[in-house]
């Protein structure tokens, strides 16, 4: 009988040995040291201000807690807190609207309410104080009608609010689009069916399930709010923010605003961390309706009128109006012989250092993502999340850092492109890192592992057969950098080399003078080139559902 | 026997403190196919992983061709074991074409067409070279996925359940292909599988593992005839026991009497494993079992019976045979093999007792 049971023994056991230590392989040296040193340049500007805000000195300090700071607190919370209560309500009716009544043009009203992502903050307030301020379009035409010559001030708190709202509820709309339709329709049917009017559904069965997609999308609002620069600065209304702005451009005191820099990011952090307790909560309730049938649309009847006027309304006031007076100064300027030509050189210069950011941030995210997909522990968890310090810490506080640390440290290296590009490294790397990573995740590991059996090293399994497959990822996650950088403000204005003038900052300083027409072609140009990522996503979502 | 191509000793490999391989020794003779069979999560792939070399083993070592490629001093990277690896997933390489795939383990550049064209014809897609994967079939990419790794030249092919991505009835041409295709070219294979009748089939030898310890070894027959525990032969499926006390003229069940003996004294009680093949069944007005349900199987009939003392078991017979649930038959052990005997759920030696009587 050939049958051998095998018991535990026959071979000499191979006794426990001390875990060994042998050379890491070159590719494994390269990856760790690659990563270890992209996580070192993001956290340099958070450890230098921190530095900074320490050795400040009791004076610093002190100032800090006089009636300014509390003033600069205060602007800033009621800022915020109006901002993402107006979003909130913005966005959860137009969510219900779009997904759930039988609105006519349903679909157009969900492309047209989230195109305002494409503005950016200081486009935005660019047009609103080229419209509606004091010496603005409305009182270009009311001039020669009723002799006016200056509107009354949208300066400050109302028109800082009111540009931020329209600007920022895409976002807790688009959080909201996407929890009514994760909804299983068949629980406000049984609910239904339970004897309960569409009224108390709505309240006790639907509601309750968005509330996690709501305060995700208000954290949102609320956070872009806190980090925003040119809005408020355009607006002139005090937040953290322009307050660090000010500093710097008239103080040497930079102790005391690295302080509070260093106030703002602790509310940045707060707010990021409850945002992220809660998206945990949220992802929890997304899980359990995966296939569904589509709800049934709830008829409007005669409230359709008011609800087409509604979204008119928000339409008009957020895309309609702004493409308005941007067409306007653009072919006011052009008739008043505004010569594009200098536009040439500038737009130079953004695409020089968003091509730049695009290849090297790519190029930083790269052994961060193997990392944590290919090699998944503890430490490359934690370097995983290092890379994403950026996402708590607003553009002009970053610039600050350089800046100080540059003068200090770097004099050669202070107004020149590399510091720049750092500073878009710190602010951007998240999302290269998360566009990297989405790539390669769809790659089954499998796939090296038959190059590495088939004789290849780590490294040319690398570049034969992971590079060809995640190219496509790398290169939408480089045109996102690409065009965020395009866009970026505030750390391109205190960081660009003397005389470096790129599309974001010629809006900026034609605003700043008040010379609108100057203005618009640069800010156009802006607006195109945010709306790619944003028309490549819809049609990427388009061919999916396809 | 000639040299083994693979060798483990004592491999242990644990992820966060629960060992997924245990203590594992087995060995590949040079030209043979050793089917691993494990149900999920027994710790094959990790076996499979760690002599590809995708992950390091804790303790033990691993030898391909007398050579240690693992061990306490020695760590040799996957790509210079020589080792095959055909994956669950196939693997192909998606933006090479089917003979692109096939040459990336090639690294003579000379013969290379050559050896390309070779391998192709073995596996018989010589017409799909210039076609890239997503173009193919389950069972072309299979093929692929195979030359691929003949191509390469390697010492030891190893298959990680490659026929699992596959439909019922391609499955089982395929691995009669497979199987065809390593025995021509005298190729060493290690294959794990979780499909029993898969491992059988494929095997020279077959090994069964679970919870990470290898539990018996030997050839496809004796392991399926002699499971080496009471719980190993529950694994191996349509397994019953049933009680049998030992006397001087064998074993009495229940079932009747059992001419094979075992080392314990007289009186001393056993358990007989057998399966439903091995049970007789015939109609009888006067018999003391019941016929409780007949399950129709196609091919055979499967009666459940209960026995007078109450104790259920089952009886495989021709399709011709009908009985109705509540018919009286009697029941009696027919096998044409000494069925094996388990005290405390271990498998005793068992010695036939000539001449077999029925």
């Amino acid at each position: 009988m050939e049958t051998r049971p095998l018991p535990h023994i026959g071979f000499p056991r191979v006794t426990l040995h001390a875990p060994r230590w042998r050379r890491p392989s070159r590719a494994r040296l390269l990856v760790w040291g690659s990563a270890l040193l992209v996580a070192a340049a993001v956290m340099l500007p958070p450890l230098y201000l921190l530095l900074r805000a320490v050795g400040a000195g009791s004076q610093a300090w002190s100032a800090l807690l006089r009636a300014r700071t509390l003033i600069i607190i205060g602007n800033t919370a009621l800022l915020a807190i109006t901002v993402t209560a107006a979003s909130a309500v913005l966005a959860l009716t137009l969510a219900w609207l779009t997904t759930r009544s039988d609105l006519p043009g349903r679909r157009l009203w969900s492309v047209l309410t989230a195109l305002p992502l494409v503005i950016p903050s200081y486009v935005g307030g660019y047009l609103m104080v080229a419209s509606l301020g004091p010496r603005g379009m409305l009182q270009g035409w009311l001039e020669p009608l009723l002799g006016i010559e200056r509107l009354p001030e949208i300066y400050g708190f109302p028109g800082a609010a009111l540009v931020l709202t329209l600007l920022s509820y895409p976002y807790a709309l688009l959080t909201l689009r996407a929890a009514f339709q994760r909804l299983d329709p068949a629980q406000e049917e049984a609910a239904r069916s339970l004897g309960r009017s569409r009224r108390t559904v709505f309240l006790r069965i639907t509601l309750p399930q968005l509330r996690p997609a709501l305060a995700a999308g208000s954290l949102l609002v609320a956070l872009y709010t806190l980090r925003d620069f040119g809005a408020v600065s355009i607006m002139r209304f005090n937040t953290f923010t322009r307050v660090l702005y000010i500093q710097y451009r008239s103080s040497f005191d930079r102790s005391g605003a690295a302080a509070l820099a260093l106030v703002l990011v602790i509310l940045t952090l707060a707010i990021l961390a409850i945002e992220m307790r809660l998206r945990g909560r949220g992802r929890i309730h997304s899980n359990q309706a995966s296939a569904q049938r589509p709800p049934a649309l709830v008829p409007l009847g005669r409230w359709r009128w008011p609800a087409l006027a509604f979204c008119s309304l928000i339409v008009l006031l957020s895309l309609v109006i702004p493409a308005g007076v941007l067409l306007y100064w653009l072919v006011r300027g052009l008739l008043s012989g505004e010569v594009l030509m200098p536009l040439l050189q500038v737009a130079a210069n953004s695409i020089l250092a968003g091509t730049l950011a695009a290849v090297l941030i790519i190029a930083a995210a790269i052994p961060v993502a193997i990392l944590v997909t290919r090699r998944p522990s503890p430490l490359a968890h934690g370097i995983e999340r290092l890379t994403y310090v950026g996402f708590a810490l607003p553009g002009i506080v970053v610039a600050l850092s350089l800046v100080f640390f540059g003068s200090r440290y770097a004099p050669s290296l202070y107004q020149t492109l590399p510091l720049l590009l750092l500073a878009y490294l710190v602010l951007f790397l998240p999302e290269a890192v998360g566009a990297v990573k989405s790539a390669l995740l769809q790659i089954h590991p499998n796939l090296e592992e038959a190059a590495r059996s088939l004789g290849r090293d780590p490294l040319q399994a690398f570049r034969l057969v992971l590079l060809p497959q995640i190219r496509p990822g790398l290169a939408a996650g480089a045109a996102l950098v690409f065009l965020t950088t395009m866009k970026e403000l505030p750390a391109t204005l205190l960081l660009a080399p003397l005389g470096f003038r790129t599309l974001a900052t010629s809006v900026w300083s034609a605003v700043e003078e008040a010379f609108f027409a100057q203005a618009a072609a640069p800010a156009l140009l802006i607006i195109l080139t945010s709306s790619l990522p944003l028309a490549y996503l819809v049609l990427r979502e388009r061919e999916t559902a396809a | 026997m000639s040299q083994p191509a693979v060798i483990c000793r004592a491999l242990t490999k644990s992820f966060n403190a629960t060992a997924a391989v245990h203590a594992v020794d087995l060995s590949v003779p040079e030209g043979q196919i050793l089917a691993i069979l494990g149900p999920s999560g027994s710790g094959k792939t990790t076996l499979l992983r760690l002599i590809a070399g995708f992950e390091e083993p804790d303790h033990g070592e691993i030898r391909i061709n007398d050579q240690p490629v693992a061990s306490a001093a020695v760590f040799v990277p996957p790509e210079r074991r020589r080792v095959g690896m055909v994956f669950q997933s196939h693997a192909l390489f998606p933006h090479l074409t089917v003979a692109d795939n096939v040459a990336f383990g090639i690294r003579d550049e000379h013969d290379r067409h050559q050896r390309v064209a070779h391998f192709l014809e073995l596996v018989g897609l010589e017409k799909l070279a210039a076609r890239y994967p997503h173009e193919l079939s389950g069972g072309e990419s299979q093929r692929v996925a195979l030359a691929r790794a003949l191509a390469a030249e390697p010492v030891v092919v190893l298959l990680d359940e490659p026929f699992s991505n596959l439909d019922a009835e391609l499955r089982v041409r395929m691995r009669e292909e497979v199987r065809l295709i390593l025995k021509e070219t005298g190729t060493t294979a290690l294959f794990v599988t979780h499909d029993q009748e898969e491992a059988l089939f494929m095997g020279d030898r077959m090994a069964v593992l679970r919870a990470g310890r290898l539990e018996q070894e030997g050839t496809p027959e004796a392991v399926y005839s002699n499971p080496a525990s009471r719980s190993l032969a529950e694994f191996l499926g349509h397994a019953e026991f049933i009680a049998g006390v030992v006397t001087d003229a064998g074993l009495e069940t229940e079932l009747g009497r059992l001419a094979q003996r075992v080392d314990l004294p007289p009186g001393s009680v056993v358990e007989v494993g057998f399966r439903a093949d091995d049970v007789a069944l015939a109609a009888d007005e006067a018999g003391e079992a019941e016929v409780l349900a007949r399950i129709f199987r196609g091919g055979t009939t499967l009666y459940r019976v209960k026995l007078p003392s109450g104790k259920i078991v089952h009886s495989m017979q021709a399709h011709t045979l009908t009985l109705e649930p509540g018919s009286r038959v009697r029941l009696w052990l027919e096998p044409h093999h000494p069925l094996p005997c388990y005290a405390e759920g271990k498998a005793l030696r068992i010695h036939e007792m000539a001449p077999r009587r029925h």
